[in-house]
């Protein structure tokens, strides 16, 4: 009992002493001066933050030029695989023998492996061939003119000049089509 | 905080800019690209196309692709420029009470509705990408242009479901629109 009443009287002490220090405070801070404490304090704060702001804006700038300049790197990587097939194609013409049928024969194979390493590479890397069967679409063909043909419906794409591409979701270039009057 | 969509409506392309940590960002459209050519076509089956798409089909449909409407933006019938686009444009040139219509399918369209596309196509894809509904605009015209064109201007923003803050005069569009931006940014 006696040490719940000790505490007790502790605690009521303790409470004195902080209503007297309130009253002190009360007294002595000028309102002003919290004031102006504060406004320090908050332009403090935003000096902080905005110069954090600048920091990471400069950062993000940086970091958007390095993803420019280095995006197409894998590509490029990807493309090296053609270039040595060609510098390889070039070099075993170089060293074959007279048979130019042959040389002709094994040329052919090698372009056409060439080719389809390409094809593979432009896949890998997203990039599709626009389909040019049936209708005209302008969302991926680019109509240079018009023709007469018995064998097309109205509207259809008769002939395809240049082949189009797209790259994920957006055309890389339209196909240049000619379309049935 | 909305954004103000600044928008250089051109005869032949547009684009649009919004003002961004005290700059302005010239906004690519849905397709990647700065530039969105300014003209609307109206396909066989009924479909409105804007901008590249339009473009692509232009020489299979020349009737009912509608391209420098803004020639003929808040003109009258009986002035010179409007004879003058009659005579060269593909597309036909009608007379509304007076002023200049197009006539497309059987149906008359004023300039302004048809730059309304354009404007709409741009307002779509500044909000795809900013992520937020967009309702005010700041809309360039040629400094040429007279009071009936710039009201003209501003009603084709109004039907493109805009509230069009100022119409601004091009040439000065490259400093003053972006000032005029931030002004109206820190007012709101």
């Amino acid at each position: 009992m006696s040490q719940e009443n000790e505490n007790l009287e502790e605690s009521q002490a303790e409470e004195v002493l902080e209503e007297q220090e309130q009253t002190e405070e009360t007294v002595e801070v000028d309102p002003l001066e919290t004031a102006q404490a504060e406004a320090a304090e908050y332009k403090d704060k935003y000096l902080r933050a905005h110069a954090d702001f600048e920091n990471s804006k400069r950062r993000l700038e940086k970091d958007k030029m390095n993803a420019v300049a280095y995006a197409n790197e894998s590509f490029a990587k990807d493309i090296l695989a053609v270039m040595d097939s060609f510098e390889n194609a070039l070099a075993s013409m170089e060293n074959s023998g007279e048979d130019s049928s042959e040389v002709l024969a094994n040329m052919k194979e090698g372009v056409n492996l060439t080719f389809e390493q390409l094809k593979k590479i432009l896949e890998k890397n997203s990039i599709k061939e626009v389909s040019c069967e049936g209708e005209f679409d302008p969302e991926v063909h680019q109509a240079i003119m018009q023709v007469e043909s018995d064998d097309h419906e109205v509207g259809d794409v008769v002939q395809v000049m240049q082949k189009g591409y797209t790259i994920k979701d957006r055309i890389l270039r339209p196909a240049m089509v000619s379309t049935c009057k | 905080m909305a954004k103000v969509l600044g928008i250089d409506l051109g005869t032949t392309n547009s684009a649009m800019a919004v003002f961004e940590n005290g700059e302005a960002k010239i906004i690519a459209n849905k397709e990647g690209k700065n530039t969105t050519p300014s003209i609307v076509a109206f396909t066989d089956k009924g479909e409105i196309l804007v901008g590249e798409s339009a473009k692509r089909q232009a020489i299979t449909n020349p009737e009912k692709t509608i391209y420098s409407i803004k020639r003929i933006m808040g003109l009258m019938m009986s002035e010179e420029n409007a004879k003058e686009a009659q005579s060269k444009l593909p597309y036909h040139i009608v007379d509304r009470s007076g002023a200049c219509a197009i006539e497309v399918a059987d149906k008359t369209y004023t300039p302004q509705e048809i730059s309304a596309k354009v404007l709409m196509k741009m307002k779509e894809d500044a909000e795809a990408y900013l992520g937020e509904t967009i309702t005010d605009a700041v809309v360039t015209v040629p400094a040429y242009f007279n009071d009936a064109q710039r009201k003209a201007t501003k009603e084709a923003g109004t039907i493109a479901g805009l509230n069009v803050l100022r119409i601004l005069m091009s040439q000065l569009q490259q400093h003053l629109l972006m000032v005029l931006i931030k002004k109206m940014l820190s007012r709101s």
